[in-house]
């Protein structure tokens, strides 16, 4: 059985069913347009005229439509070319249709942005010509009164002409425009690749910075001014400075001079009334014993004084030589806090030392003492009677620490750094009953300073205070116990 | 023995199936490639017709029209490409 019937039937029926959907399918823009759509069709229809005619011809019924088959057949590959040609054609047309018009939109959407932009934007050749100015440019470029005629700068001519045969220009200019006067401007230059005739243009892009210009020449000219007002106060700071550190230098030799001068007669002073006091010139009554106490207590009342000032002078001059040895703190502690105790015992205050922490560190052991002798001074001078000081030695991990604790009055805190100053003291109502000359912890500041100590304080009015000077651990002077060192 | 119509059909596929290559890969249809199918086993049977006068002429006739009977399959998947994308765009559009 031959299958040339078979597929002949097969050809006709899907040719006949794709005909079908052809027609079915709806012509819109894109996929299929009307004309295309029928076009195709009529190649179909060709198709179908061909298979019709060979099944009739297989089948036995006809050969009638043979005659015209052959004519089918010429037709169908001549006609799917037109088609294809066509539909290519068409798509390229609208193609190109589309770009012209999004070359149209973007050409408008770019003069808009040209033509706000607040820099003059121009392209001329190096000939003077100018091909484009966006509005700000058309300012400086066209011609009074005259029919919107366009004539460069003459200073822009070289810059496009560098920029047409060189690298970009930037460059700040000053120019003589049309109208005579003189303005600065900066510029912006670079050759136009893209013109259409040999490429001897450039687009340039100018801004009017004349004010600019100005003003940073005013600024310079402040700047100069102030730095000449600056040297000029400098110099009269540097001048009244030496003045002043030879002011104080020379109170403070004065101020020595003078305690000196009184620490001889103040010894004879108490020498004198120590041996009065000791009968060895005789007896005294009552009432002259009294008197001669007077006298004694003032005299030893100052000559601490002037010992005290003659030590800050001392520091403060920097004649204290540091003179270093390894020290056992709790050991030097201890003996200076020992003879302060009787006097405090007198006033019936408390003195305790917590100085079992034994360690050794290199200090000068008078000038330590001397911190710890004030400062434990201070405190049993400040806390009333009843009260309670403490001197402790606290161990840390990089320094040690020796606090002076105690529950007297206390320290406002905007009293806390002007005590450290020399002659100054808490205001108290009992201050008569208080002697000193305001010079302990001065000295101590100073000390501490000038061993590298630090010192500080901790104090709430009527909580008592808590000075603490810091000692560092030199760095190969890790804290030992006393046994150890043996 | 070959028929003068038959030689005509022969000489417009060689000379137009190359101007339709170009044409084919510029065009945007959606499915193609089951035409560019169809039209080949078109032209196949074309030149299957012209050889089947000189050698194997049963053999060659009944490949003839097999490729027929391919080249209508072929065309009717393509138009239901066609007709789906048309369809689709169509609904868009309405939408």
């Amino acid at each position: 059985m031959s299958v040339v019937p078979f597929s002949d039937s097969i050809a006709l029926v899907c040719l006949v069913a794709a005909l079908v959907v052809l027609l079915m399918t709806p012509a819109c823009a894109r996929s299929v347009g009307a004309t295309f759509k029928y076009s195709l069709a009529g190649a179909l229809a060709l198709l179908v005229f061909v298979s019709l005619s060979n099944v009739l011809e297989h089948a036995g019924i006809t050969t009638a439509l043979d005659a015209y088959e052959d004519y089918a057949e010429v037709l169908f590959v001549p006609l799917v070319a037109y088609i294809l040609l066509g539909r290519s054609m068409t798509e390229q047309l609208e193609a190109a249709e589309a770009a012209e018009e999004q070359t149209r939109r973007e050409h408008a959407l770019l003069m808009s942005v040209v033509d706000t932009a607040p820099s003059s934007i121009l392209v001329a050749d190096s000939e003077g010509n100018v091909w484009f100015a966006n509005d700000e440019a058309r300012r400086y470029v066209e011609q009074p009164g005259d029919d919107a005629s366009m004539v460069l700068v003459p200073g822009l001519r070289p810059v496009i002409a560098r920029a047409v045969e060189a690298a970009p220009v930037r460059i700040v200019r000053r120019w003589a425009m049309l109208d005579g006067a003189e303005r600065w401007f900066s510029i912006s230059a670079t050759r136009l690749t893209s013109s259409s005739d040999g490429g001897d243009h450039a687009v340039v892009a100018f801004q009017d910075v004349t004010e600019r210009v100005a003003a940073e020449a005013e600024l310079e000219e402040y700047r100069e001014e102030l730095e000449e007002q600056v040297d000029r106060r400098t110099s009269e700071l540097l001048e009244l400075n030496r003045q002043l550190t030879d002011a104080n230098k020379t109170g403070q030799r004065l101020l020595a001079n003078v305690s000196h001068e009184f620490r001889t007669p103040l010894n004879s002073i108490i020498g004198f009334t120590d041996l009065l006091l000791g009968e060895t010139s005789g007896p005294l009554n009552a009432e002259q014993r009294r008197q001669l106490g007077f006298v004694n207590a003032s005299g030893n009342q100052l000559l601490t004084i002037v010992e005290s000032v003659l030590e800050l002078a001392r520091v403060e001059a920097g004649r204290g030589a540091v003179s270093l040895s390894v020290t056992e703190l709790g050991h030097t502690v201890r003996d200076v806090v020992n003879p302060i105790g009787i006097i405090a015992e007198d006033r019936g205050i408390t003195l305790t030392c917590v100085c079992e922490a034994a360690v050794t560190v290199w200090a000068d052991v008078d000038k330590l003492g001397q911190i710890v002798r004030n400062l434990v001074t201070n405190a049993v001078k400040f806390t009333d009677p009843g009260g309670v000081v403490e001197v402790r030695l606290v161990v840390e991990v990089e320094e040690v620490l020796i606090q002076v604790a105690d529950n007297g009055i206390g320290i406002a805190p905007e009293d806390q750094k002007r005590i450290f100053e020399a002659f100054e003291q808490v205001d108290r109502a009992d201050r008569a009953r208080v002697s000193g000359a305001g010079l302990g912890l001065s000295i101590c500041r100073d000390l501490c300073g000038l061993l590298g100590y630090g010192l500080s304080l901790e104090s709430e009015p009527g909580m008592g205070s808590t000075f603490t000077v810091h000692i560092p651990f030199e760095p190969d002077m890790a804290p030992t116990l006393v046994g150890e060192t043996e | 023995m070959y028929q003068e119509s038959e030689i005509v059909d022969l000489l417009m596929v060689l000379f137009l199936t190359p101007i339709m290559v170009v044409a084919y890969r510029v065009v945007t249809i959606r499915g193609k490639r089951w035409f560019a199918a169809a039209y080949l086993m078109t032209a196949t049977g074309y030149v299957l017709t012209v050889l089947e006068g000189y050698v194997a002429a049963g053999v060659l006739n009944t490949l003839e029209h097999a490729t027929y009977a391919f080249a209508g399959v072929l065309c009717l998947v393509g138009f239901t490409h066609v007709f789906r994308a048309a369809r689709t765009e169509t609904e868009g559009a309405t939408l």
